[in-house]
């Protein structure tokens, strides 16, 4: 599980690089989040535009991620394919999280 | 490759498919399953929609038996193809353990656990029943028979 973050601003970005986050890599991914996201940042994004498909580990893993980042920080995504958004929202997943079509910039107010 | 020699009855029952896929209940080798769907024309033929559906809910129902079925050592599972119009059957067959109480789990969908936290598991029966047109489960010869059908335009 590649994943690569940056900092810009008062965001961690970090972008998943494989194409997908499922049972074979939901562990890896959760472990990875979480070492890449121990810093000072008050908003992590999630870019997940390399994604094509998450089952529902991959999806429990990201809520895993977020839990982790609670209660000072929230998770938010951006870039969802449209396969990807249709099982955030087929299982209601897509009212947790604040869900960006870019990734945003920074120098707004977290939505 | 696991020979099957004890399931005999089964042996014979999935010859009775169009294809059928062999192979070890792991993560690794359901990812093949996945990534090897494309290559078999009646499932090229599908629409994108439906593709995106089935292998969704092979990766849900397979996963499963990984984590379920087979939770003590892996196991073979056989998997069973049969294109229909626009559509799928697709037969799972594992000498795992059976479903608890014998019956497929209802699958509702819940958001939060019991602790009212956020659920991280749970969504793969809701998602199986939500995105197949029909589903059936029975045990046979020592072996949990999964039936799961998609039909026509997905609901995806």
């Amino acid at each position: 599980m590649q994943l690569e973050a940056e900092t810009t601003g008062d965001i961690r970005l970090v972008r998943v690089m494989d194409d997908r986050i499922d049972a074979a890599s939901a562990i890896e991914f959760k472990e990875a989040m979480r070492s890449l996201t121990q810093g000072p940042e008050p908003r992590v994004v999630l870019d997940l535009v390399n994604v094509a498909f998450i089952d529902s580990s991959g999806l429990g893993a990201v809520v895993a991620a977020m839990k982790v980042l609670k209660p000072d920080r929230n998770l938010e995504l951006a870039r969802l394919s449209p396969t990807v958004a249709k099982v955030f929202h087929l299982t209601r997943m897509d009212t947790v999280f604040a869900i960006h079509e870019q990734v945003p910039t920074g120098l707004r107010q977290a939505g | 490759m696991m020979g099957f020699d004890g399931w005999n009855d089964l042996a014979t029952a999935s010859s009775a498919h169009a294809r059928v896929l062999r192979i070890t209940a792991d993560a690794p080798a359901v990812r093949d399953v996945l990534s090897g769907l494309p290559a078999w024309p009646p499932f090229a033929a599908l629409i994108a929609d439906t593709r995106d559906v089935i292998e969704l809910v092979l990766a849900e129902a397979l996963n499963n038996i990984v984590e379920h079925a087979y939770v003590e050592a892996s196991g073979p599972v056989l998997i069973g193809l049969d294109p229909i119009p626009k559509g799928l059957i697709v037969t799972i067959y594992d000498q795992g353990r059976p479903m608890p109480g014998g019956h497929l789990p209802e699958g509702q969908l819940r958001t939060h656990d019991s602790d009212g936290e956020l659920a991280e598991g749970g969504f793969g029966w809701f998602l199986i029943r939500a995105l197949t047109t029909a589903l059936s489960y029975r045990r046979q010869g020592g072996a949990n028979v999964l039936c799961l059908r998609f039909a026509g335009e997905s609901d995806l």
